[in-house]
């Protein structure tokens, strides 16, 4: 098992963001999570980062305990997330954001060691992503697209990246950049084994990529299954999906 | 390589400078030094990895009095007052990056300043000890107070400060160090310590503001509290903006303008404060990136003109 959550719970004063969710990954799977907003979908994948700790419950990634550790150190074992709005180091070029993943894996120690590899890695992930043409510009000046684009790469450079969270990876992303992206997830996967945690409302995409989904209402895990298994679910429908 | 070579050069130059010039352009430019290699140190924790520090002074006057301290009561010798001021700065700025590692922003101005005005008042505080107001005598480094050495000395702190930074910007601790500015919380989730970096930021800017406090000490020969007054980091500040904030050259180009106007205008009395104060604003308003940025805006027009 690549990611085990068991019985997590997490509460912000008065609200119950996530309670008691359980959630069960293997390497090279792509697992959807679905749900309204302000279901706790953002809130999961932040406890599963190490962004929060959670009240109660555990998460282990290869068997090994990640709760309560801190962002940078479960980064170092291979899980990394994306962020909703695009997160980026504004002042550093395209490039310098791709290498820096790889250097923080590394340490500094062995960074003049791992130069060569890492700029390697850069400039085939600067020419999938067809962000060559930008390479040294500073992100800030990227465009929406291109940004949410760097950003996922970045996470690519990581030379043991296991799992990926994704959240909201397509939202007002231009098609043409969702199509790159679909083939950067699943090169990664099939060639690594990386699996990806992908939030999203996108359904059409998810149906495309996910193996399972799971739904998330009110902070729990109402439902898990094969996307078809959702739609048809009557409860899933009144809660979530037939409000759009 | 081109830039060593070229930064070299000029430090080489430079040392030929006590054979022709005046004492006191040796004076101003030996404090002109000890105000790079302070700038230096607040353009690497604040304007690089974004930790906008009010304390920089304060580790220059802490270097300074332990020096002055040990020498003065334990009669130890200089160089070992000087060893002693940089592990004491270390020390310091590790506890205090320690302290501060979960504020940001007005928090972290806030609570430096509050720890480098707590400082600076001991000081005068405790004048059983330091002799507050009156100054400690502080036996100068080479004997006499004649300019000449001493601009060697600070040429070499100076130019030790700039090596230091530049090696750094250009490395992949620098990455690290701009990541941290740009977006913590990423810098985290990237894999970044942020934890780790910030702290050998503030430990290792520490200890190298201690150092030219130290020697500052063995310069001035009569150390009063004022090495700690808030008007120094007001100046620092100055330099740094001036010369652009977050680039390596910032401090080389910000200091001799600012310590060449406060000299010319220091026969009007504290105006030169008013005077900076007023430069700042209007760069602010202007262009953020100083001095630096105007140059490569510059040759970036003068380039394209050459090719249209």
């Amino acid at each position: 098992m690549l990611l085990e959550v068991r019985g997590v719970s997490k509460r912000f004063g008065g609200l119950q963001a996530t309670r008691d969710v359980s959630l069960a990954l293997n390497a090279g799977e792509i697992r959807g999570l679905i749900g309204p907003n302000g279901a706790g979908k953002t809130t999961l994948a932040n406890l599963i980062t190490g962004i929060y700790a959670p009240d109660s419950g555990e998460i282990r990634l290869r068997e090994r305990r990640i709760d309560g550790a801190r962002p940078s150190a479960i980064a170092h074992r291979g899980l990394l997330r994306t962020f909703q709005n695009t997160r980026l180091f504004g002042n550093l070029s395209a490039r310098e954001n791709l290498l820096v993943t790889i250097y923080a894996w590394c340490g500094l120690a062995a960074a003049a060691r791992m130069r060569d590899e890492a700029e390697r890695r850069a400039a085939h992930l600067l020419q999938l992503t067809r962000l060559d043409a930008v390479a040294e510009l500073p992100a800030r000046a990227l465009s929406g697209g291109q940004r949410a684009l760097l950003q996922l790469a970045s996470g690519f450079m990581h030379p043991e990246l296991a799992l990926y969270v994704l959240d909201e990876p397509f939202a007002g992303i231009n098609p043409v950049f969702v199509e790159t992206i679909l083939e950067l997830l699943e090169h990664h996967r099939k060639h690594r084994g990386v699996a990806y945690l992908v939030v999203s409302h996108e359904m059409e995409i998810m149906r495309r990529i996910c193996d399972r989904v799971a739904v998330m209402i009110e902070g729990a895990i109402f439902l898990e299954g094969s996307l078809e298994e959702i739609v048809a679910d009557e409860a899933v429908i009144d809660a979530y999906l037939g409000r759009i | 390589m081109k830039t060593v070579a070229l930064g070299a050069a000029a430090v080489l130059l430079l040392a030929t400078l006590p054979g022709v010039a005046n004492p006191s352009l040796l004076h101003l430019l030996t404090i002109t030094f000890y105000y790079v290699v302070l700038a230096t140190s607040w353009n690497l924790l604040a304007g690089m990895t974004g930790q906008f520090s009010l304390a920089t002074q304060t580790f220059a006057a802490i270097g300074a009095y332990t020096t002055g301290l040990t020498v003065y009561y334990l009669h130890v010798p200089i160089w070992a007052g000087i060893l002693a001021a940089v592990a004491v700065s270390l020390l310091c700025g590790f506890v205090l990056g320690v302290l501060v590692l979960r504020m940001r922003t007005i928090y972290l101005a806030i609570a430096t300043w509050a720890f480098a005005e707590t400082v600076h008042i001991s000081l005068g505080a405790a004048y059983n000890l330091t002799r507050g107001e009156l100054g400690l005598s502080v036996p100068p480094l080479f004997g006499s107070l004649e300019p000449a050495p001493y601009f060697e000395v600070f040429l070499i702190l100076a130019a030790l400060a700039t090596l230091t930074a530049w090696s750094i910007a250009r490395s992949p601790l620098g990455s690290f160090m701009r990541a941290i500015k740009d977006d913590e919380l990423r810098a985290e989730s990237v894999g970044i310590d942020t934890v780790r970096v910030k702290i050998f930021v503030f430990t290792l800017t520490s200890g190298m503001t201690g150092l030219a406090g130290a020697f500052y000490a063995h310069y001035v020969a009569i150390l009063s509290p004022n090495i700690a007054d808030f008007s120094v980091i007001g100046t620092i500040i100055t330099m740094v903006i001036v010369g652009g904030i977050g680039t390596v050259a910032a401090p080389l180009i910000g200091a001799p303008i600012v310590e060449t106007l406060g000299a010319l205008l220091s026969r009007y009395g504290e105006w030169d404060l008013a005077i900076f104060a007023a430069i700042v604003i209007v760069l602010m308003r202007t262009s953020t990136g100083g001095i630096v940025e105007a140059g490569r805006r510059l040759l970036s027009r003068l380039r394209q003109a050459q090719t249209t």
